[in-house]
């Protein structure tokens, strides 16, 4: 049989927002990882901003890209193997990202006049574009033999049309050597009240395999060698999205603290999802709500951590810029609560669906008085998970607020993750919430490092919090002079011990060499491209999660290195940071386009970069 | 009476300039929780910024001093959480019904199980003397030395309209009257929301006389009994009446038919035009007491009610499918 095995491969389902596209990106990805040959993958989803922009149009555009290795992956590739375009406008958007003799897949039926002109094309590009001299043109009449496959179950050109994602999963699952038993039998659970649809869409997924065969002889099939990492008893591995981790952190910070989860979240693009996931599994101990506005979001998590809850809230830009009065309040009343905020492009509305990492100065300084705030970033999907438990660790154990810094590439991408355990977990957490609640006023504390969080309702103590200045000794409001100062310092320094609670700084290479920054999602496409470079170029890599304070160690790299590169998707925000607080000299690489760094270009500017002659 | 030790009697130093409504108020809820024999540490009062939101200060219970206008999102987040605290929200009216009035009319919708204490007392006065959105219209204050062009709101309109299932309203210096409505309001399950009409002395004295003065104050208000027909004046021979789809007052006598009578507990019209009547309503007496007081089911039951199962996740696995 004629195969081509190949160790990466990039495809990309894009069509309209009412095609499928997202159902069956996630049904092929996870058959890359159920079944007993496991791969690694990354996706990412990508979603128009308008709701139902006219079928057929640029804006409507949607789509999901799947990486699929038998090596650990980092971050979304730019250079596409394979192209499966429903409609001109989704070849138009996306055929600049097909390598040279990559796999198009068109639904020739699509590429009528009308589509034409709806994606503002001239031409028609299947006859006139020449593609087949650059690519490997798979051309088929998808909807019409979706519509004579499905047409006994569902006799309706537009429902047939539905059913076209099936078709192309089919034959997708042909070209990959994936069996369709498990999707046959998820399709009987999921249309279950559908009848003719269960049948439609199995008919038609049968034919997209089908026709497969009779690609045969000119398309080799493709198999890429499994991945060590396996399911076993104790671990089972999942694809998981940032905005997902971020909700099974926050039932896992449930489990490990022995409390209520209070989440107030007020929809936003691209923080949603975090509402949506969490408020399903809405149970005694996960409470959500949704109030009237990004402010009633985070007021009521200041009352719920008034209330001794475990409470955060997740927003984007526009939403933090409303949230942050609130901040101030949780720093000046010292109560406990997380802040998620993913990073869109701004200012202002900016454009909703794409990612940047432009709030950083925003969230550590954003709001009035001497107000620092403890942020830290993830840097990959299922690192989101592990961010939210230490974000509460840290707000326990500091008893203030704590932002954490995600982006709308985190959030929209998916890796291939470990479940934890939640016991081995439990285990490493030296917080005992129970006592902490019960102890005298943060501030009333002889112990002035060892702050607890007393609760209303305990027997004999009664308290009375507010953003009024407090007197250093007694608690009470205080306007003294004197005092402030001592006070606004006494709050630096309990910003400053943070650090103190951090783990290991992520560092790789030597310790004199050209020294890589980076923070957040641009972390693993730096991941890779370090990878590939590490062995021809004396360089290092450290990525930047804990924001706010800094780690202790960055000081000790920054001083012995031989030149700094920070990279990160605004105009230097660390880079000014790093310049000041270590007064050392830095070169930027920066990109503000609402898209990732593209890999070559990234790589070629690193290693432009790199010192060479020592 | 004897002299009962008051444990919500606090030894902070109150601030509150002399003279100031607020010390009646904060007399009389202290009383009354007391002789309800309510624990102190079982209870929270949530206030926002201004003259009023220094409250929580001077009362020994749990507060929480926040910010302008979220006192109400503050205190819903601390009640679903806490259900087991009686939760105060204390708010003026410019906190409650300026830079927070989304936030309050939020509350009300949803029907949590709080208390609201509103002051009201048509001023900015924490900052010295603006406007506020209850202050009349041409009122000259510092920032309307020419008089306020705004219309006023009619604050008790609004909770009604919002749905507001306990809507009360008394005076500063009435202490019988509020400290009936505190108990009422504490039975009541939902938002109870109390306006209690505050004189500042400083900076826009005597804004309820009309309602206080023995020579005429039983023709500017009425006094609001259950199931009692709607009369009032000195000598109880004036009463409200609806005629031509108007409201209207005639003179009353055993014989008069016709007559509105009060119904606190089953929703009704009546109600609506009692909240309707705002207190610089010069033709109609201003309605004093428990306006509505109507049972629906309260947002933290809901909420209770509406979740995937009633287990606790002890696996992550399980989230899974």
């Amino acid at each position: 049989m004629n195969k081509n095995y190949l160790n990466k491969v990039v495809i990309k389902f894009a069509g309209d927002s009412g095609d499928g596209i997202q159902l069956l990106g996630n049904k092929f990805s996870d058959l890359n990882i159920k079944d007993d040959k496991i791969n690694d993958i990354y996706t990412l989803v990508e979603f128009p901003p308008e709701i139902r922009a006219p079928a057929g149009s640029i804006s409507g555009i949607s789509s999901f890209q799947i990486s699929i290795s038998s090596e650990k992956i980092y971050n979304t590739e730019n250079d596409l193997d394979i192209l499966i375009a429903f409609n001109p406008a989704a070849l138009k958007l996306n055929i600049h990202n097909l390598k040279q003799n990559g796999i198009l897949i068109i639904d020739l039926d699509t590429f009528n006049e009308k589509n034409l002109k709806k994606a503002k094309l001239e031409n028609n590009p299947i006859t006139e574009n020449n593609l087949e001299e650059s690519y490997r043109v798979i051309k088929i009449p998808i909807t019409q033999i979706t519509y004579d496959a499905v047409k006994e179950s569902i006799n309706s050109i537009t429902k047939a049309n539905r059913c076209r994602n099936f078709f192309i999963l089919g034959l997708i699952c042909w070209l990959f050597e994936k069996s369709t038993k498990d999707i046959l039998t998820w399709i009987d659970e999921k249309f279950k009240k559908a009848s003719d649809l269960i049948a439609a869409n199995k008919k038609a997924l049968i034919a997209g395999f089908n026709y497969g065969e009779t690609l045969e002889l000119i398309h080799p099939k493709i198999i890429i060698p499994q991945t060590k990492r396996i399911h076993d008893n104790n671990n089972r591995l999942d694809k998981i999205s940032g905005n997902k981790a971020f909700c099974l952190g926050a039932i896992t910070s449930s489990l490990l603290f022995n409390s209520t989860v209070f989440a107030s979240i007020y929809p936003i693009t691209p923080a949603s999802d975090i509402l949506h996931e969490l408020s399903y599994n809405k149970n005694k101990e996960i409470i959500t709500v949704q109030l009237e506005d990004e402010i009633a979001a985070i007021s009521s998590v200041i009352g719920a951590a008034y209330g001794g809850t475990l409470a955060f809230t997740a927003t984007s830009g526009p939403g933090l810029d409303l949230m942050q009065e609130t901040i101030g309040l949780g720093i000046m009343a010292r109560l406990p609560f997380v802040v998620i905020n993913i990073q869109r492009s701004g200012p202002s509305t900016g454009i909703p669906t794409k990612s940047e990492q432009t709030d950083l100065l925003a969230s550590i300084f954003g709001r009035h008085g001497e107000s620092t705030a403890v942020v830290l970033a993830a840097n990959s999907p299922a690192d989101c998970y592990w961010s939210i438990i230490e974000a509460f660790s840290i707000a326990l154990s500091y008893l203030g607020p704590v932002i954490i810094l995600s982006d709308a590439n985190l959030a929209n991408s998916s890796e291939l993750w470990t479940i934890p355990d939640i016991n081995t977990i439990k285990n490493k957490i030296n917080i005992d919430f129970i006592k902490l609640k019960d102890q005298t006023t943060a501030y009333n504390s002889k112990n002035k490092k060892q702050a607890s969080w007393v609760i209303p309702g305990l027997p004999e103590n009664i308290r009375c919090l507010g953003g009024l200045e407090k007197d250093y000794n007694t608690n009470m409001v205080s306007h003294d002079p004197d005092n402030h100062n001592r006070m606004v310092i006494y709050r630096n320094d309990l910003l400053n011990n943070v650090s103190e609670l951090y783990g290991e700084l992520i560092f790789f290479g030597p310790k004199n060499a050209t020294l890589i920054i980076t923070w957040g999602s641009v972390y693993g496409i730096t991941k890779s491209i370090y990878n590939e470079i590490k062995d021809a170029y004396q360089v290092a890599l450290t990525c930047i999660r804990h924001i706010s304070p800094f780690h202790n160690d960055l000081k000790d790299i920054l001083k012995t290195c031989k030149k700094i590169i920070i990279i990160e998707e605004n105009l230097g925000q660390l880079a000014l940071l790093i310049k000041a607080k270590y007064s050392v000299n830095v070169t930027s690489i920066n990109q503000i386009s609402g898209q990732p760094f593209k890999f070559n270009e990234l790589k070629a500017k690193i290693i432009e970069n790199i010192i060479h002659d020592y | 009476m004897t002299t009962k030790i008051n444990v919500f009697d606090s030894t902070n130093e109150i601030k509150w300039c002399p003279g100031c409504g607020d010390y009646a108020i904060l007399a009389t809820v202290k009383r009354t929780l007391n002789n309800l024999n309510i624990q102190n540490n079982n209870v929270v009062f949530v206030s926002g910024i201004g003259c009023a939101g220094r409250l929580p200060y001077y009362i020994n219970t749990n507060g929480f001093h926040t910010l302008h206008g979220r006192a109400p999102a503050i205190a819903t987040g601390l009640k679903i959480t806490r259900p087991d605290l009686q939760v105060w929200i204390v708010i003026g009216d410019g906190d409650g019904f300026s830079i927070g009035l989304g936030h309050t009319l939020h509350l009300i919708r949803r029907n949590l199980n709080v208390n609201v204490l509103f002051i009201n007392n048509k001023i900015y006065s924490l900052t010295k003397g603006q406007y506020s959105p209850t202050s009349k219209k041409n009122f000259i204050t510092k920032s309307s030395p020419r008089g306020s062009i705004e219309n006023n709101i009619n604050p008790l309109s609004l909770v009604s309209a919002a749905g507001g299932t306990f809507i009360a309203r008394t005076i500063d210096t009435d202490i019988t009257t509020l400290s009936n409505i505190i108990e009422k309001a504490i039975e009541h399950k939902g938002t109870s929301f109390i306006e209690v009409l505050q004189n500042c002395n400083i900076f826009n004295d005597k804004a309820y006389d009309r309602f206080k003065n023995k020579e005429n104050k039983n023709d500017n208000v009425i006094m609001l009994e259950d199931k009692m027909p709607l009369i009032f004046g000195s000598t109880k021979k004036k009463a409200l009446v609806i005629k031509n789809l108007k409201l209207d007052i005639i003179d009353y006598d055993s014989n008069s038919t016709d007559i509105l009578f009060h119904d606190q507990y089953n929703e009704n019209i009546t109600q609506k035009i009692l909240t309707d009547i705002n207190d610089d309503n010069e033709h109609f007496p201003l309605p004093l007491g428990i306006l509505k007081s109507v049972s629906k089911p309260t947002y933290d039951d809901e909420h209770h009610n509406k979740t995937r199962n009633k287990e606790n996740i002890t696996n992550l696995t399980h989230i899974f499918k």
